[in-house]
């Protein structure tokens, strides 16, 4: 028991070390290093480990200097305490083997220890590695604190789970329910502080929009003034990161292919100069960024006509704007009459969309023959947690992101039919679509066989639905996404999955996924609007 | 009927040594790793003598014996602290805070049993 305990109480130590070397001046992790070594000075005194006794005494010495501020922690303490960790727990091991020689030299151990002169020679500056402090500001590594976001996160999970077995025992006495409500609080108010560390003014990404704007209408013979709104709006650290690259693009989309040359833009009774406006805003938990120009607006017939051509649709199909307008995000699609330096080459619209599903968000077009384009990105917060919807499909517990749902429903069986190929369709209120039974794909059992028994998810990704049919609905609650595929293959269907408050698994469902691959098949075209019939019960 | 000793030490190894010593002695014993954890429990137990390291986590020995005085049943109750010898300042600490008296690290079996034995035999008769 003793030789598990000192060994643990030596790592102990090391780890409050490399952590002292962060934080120099942080109080409570000297203590801790000081209990540390206290407590196995009092265990090997007990137990005549004599040569551990002797060393955690003179260590114990060492650290009191420490602790009266008789010392300051510089680089050379942390370095001595290290060497002190190794001795520590070399000896701790030589102990347990009954060793009867040793790798450690007491007396110079001892000596490293009590000899400071070298630590006062020392510069007094606790050694800057990442961290640097700056008129009351500091800069801190990203991973050091995405560390701490993920620590948080699992800390929340294990609140929840605590939370949930409380209720489970049914009504407890009052100071306990007290209590983790309590904890709840704090748990959530900690996690949404150091979300809040994270978080960066979008500005850090509009700062560089005007000299782009300015370069690219030089090249493109336009003149633009470019307004941008919201730069204090503040976004995640990671999502700021992310938007950088389909921002861009669709400032470039508007400048290349949105505002109309000056002669153009005089004939249509317009000023000269062209108008793009940039402007984040924050809204029931989601970043918008809107990407607006007051050029000659999508043309839809040669969307259209482009769509035909490549054939997408029939010449005969009938599309409303949102299906037709979803074409210029496919990859290699573009209606540019001529393929510029930086668009037009088809590249950029999709790679946009890309980028905006891969964090969770979507992306909405309005547009006005003659009066302009306005692309509107919806993100989520933050990429890490996620406001989920669980649904249990069979025995399991699936999550869906609360932002990709429209509604949900009772599917009556007047609503369903299978079309051929065995694909099948949920009608709702007249609009027809691709229903995907998660069982199924999952390959589980279904609580009932009759799809009228479960429930029906709506979700959306850019205008486009696809209904999901699942056992039933369960709570609503804040999730830490940790990517699948760390731990097991990528999984058809799947995007990560999460620990739930009861401490079960539940995978998160890829919605983009889903909706990719019901666009894919084949009998694809058996779903367009055109086609809204197909009563096979 | 043996008395009832409740041990508040954070190392497990330290309990243990405690523990069998006290056994030997025909002590009925309870522990508790920390100090949070003997307050939830103390009542519970009803000790007749508790032993507290000084040196532990959350919450210290000392501040352990002084919550404990306010509680109106553990006034009188023995509590002795276990410090080291070279923390006199803690002794005095403790015994400001209301401790009993105390045993320094390391001890030897029998004498912590003495200490122990006299502390109970001084209370006994009251």
């Amino acid at each position: 028991m003793f030789f598990v305990e000192a060994a643990d109480l030596v790592r102990h130590f090391e780890q409050g070390v490399l952590r002292l070397e962060h934080e120099p001046t942080d109080r409570e992790t000297l203590d801790r290093i000081f209990r540390g070594a206290h407590t196995l000075k009092g265990l090997s005194g007990m137990l005549r480990y004599d040569r551990i006794a002797r060393f955690t005494h003179g260590l114990e010495d060492f650290l009191t200097r420490l602790r009266k501020g008789d010392l300051a922690v510089t680089a050379a303490v942390t370095d001595k305490l290290l060497a002190a960790a190794d001795a520590l727990g070399t000896l701790v091991r030589e102990a347990g083997e009954a060793s009867p020689t040793s790798a450690v030299d007491l007396d110079e151990s001892l000596g490293m220890l009590a000899d400071v002169a070298d630590i006062r020679r020392a510069s007094p500056a606790p050694r800057a590695s990442d961290a640097a402090t700056d008129g009351g500001t500091l800069r801190v590594a990203t991973e050091k604190v995405d560390r701490l976001v993920d620590l948080v996160g699992e800390l929340a999970v294990s609140q929840s789970m605590v939370a949930e077995l409380v209720a489970r025992i049914g009504p407890v006495h009052g100071p306990l329910q007290e209590a983790v409500t309590r904890m709840d609080r704090r748990v959530r108010e900690l996690q949404e502080r150091v979300m809040n560390v994270r978080v960066v003014p979008i500005q850090h990404v509009f700062a560089r929009l005007p000299r782009l704007v300015r370069d690219l209408a030089h090249a493109a013979g336009r003149h633009v003034v470019l307004h941008t709104r919201g730069e204090t709006t503040e976004v995640d650290k990671s999502v700021s990161e992310y938007i950088v690259d389909p921002l861009t693009h669709l400032v470039r989309n508007a400048v290349d292919h949105g505002i109309e040359a000056p002669d153009e833009r005089e004939r249509a009774g317009k000023d000269r100069v062209g108008r793009v406006e940039v402007s984040a805003y924050q809204q029931s938990g989601n970043i918008h960024i809107e990407v607006s120009d007051d050029g000659r607006g999508l043309d839809r017939d040669r969307i259209r006509a482009q769509a035909v051509a490549g054939g997408l649709i029939a010449a005969t199909d009938v599309l409303g704007d949102r299906e037709l307008f979803a074409f210029i995000f496919r990859p290699g699609f573009s209606t540019a009459d001529r393929v510029s330096e930086i668009s037009g080459r088809g590249v950029g619209m999709d790679i946009v969309a890309r980028n905006i599903e891969a964090l969770g968000g979507s992306i909405g077009i309005r547009t006005e023959r003659g009066r302009g384009t306005t692309f509107h990105l919806t993100l989520p917060l933050t990429l890490v947690i996620l406001e989920a919807q669980c649904l249990r499909v069979g025995g399991g517990v699936y999550i869906v992101p609360l932002l990709s749902i429209v509604e949900c429903v009772r599917p009556r069986a007047s609503d369903l039919h299978v079309l051929l190929h065995g694909v099948e369709t949920f009608t709702l209120r007249g609009e027809v679509l691709p229903l995907i039974r998660l069982h199924r794909l999952f390959s589980l059992e279904p609580s009932s066989r009759e799809a009228t028994d479960g429930v029906v998810v709506i979700v959306e990704r850019d205008g486009e639905k696809v209904a999901l049919l699942v056992d039933e609905l369960l709570a609503q609650q804040q999730v830490v996404i940790r990517s699948l595929e760390t731990n097991y293959r990528k999984i058809e269907g799947l995007a990560g999955a999460t620990i739930l408050g009861d401490g079960s698994v539940a995978l998160i469902v890829d919605v983009p996924g889903l909706l990719a691959s019901s666009r894919a098949r084949p009998d694809r075209r058996a779903m367009a609007p055109s086609t809204t019939t197909g009563g096979n019960p | 009927m043996s008395a009832r000793i409740l041990i508040v030490e954070d190392s497990p190894t330290m309990r243990m040594l405690i523990r069998s010593a006290l056994e030997e002695g025909g002590y009925r014993v309870a522990e508790s790793e920390d100090a949070l954890q003997a307050l939830a429990v103390v009542q519970e137990v009803a000790p007749d003598l508790v032993i507290a390291d000084v040196n532990m986590p959350e919450l210290d020995g000392i501040s352990l014996v002084r919550r404990m005085r306010t509680f109106p049943a553990f006034r009188s109750v023995p509590i002795l602290i276990l410090t080291t010898e070279s923390s006199d300042e803690a002794k005095q600490r403790g015994r400001a805070a209301g401790a009993t008296g105390w045993i320094t690290k390391p001890f030897d079996p029998a004498q912590l049993r003495d200490v122990v034995g006299d502390v109970l035999r001084v209370q006994a008769p009251q």
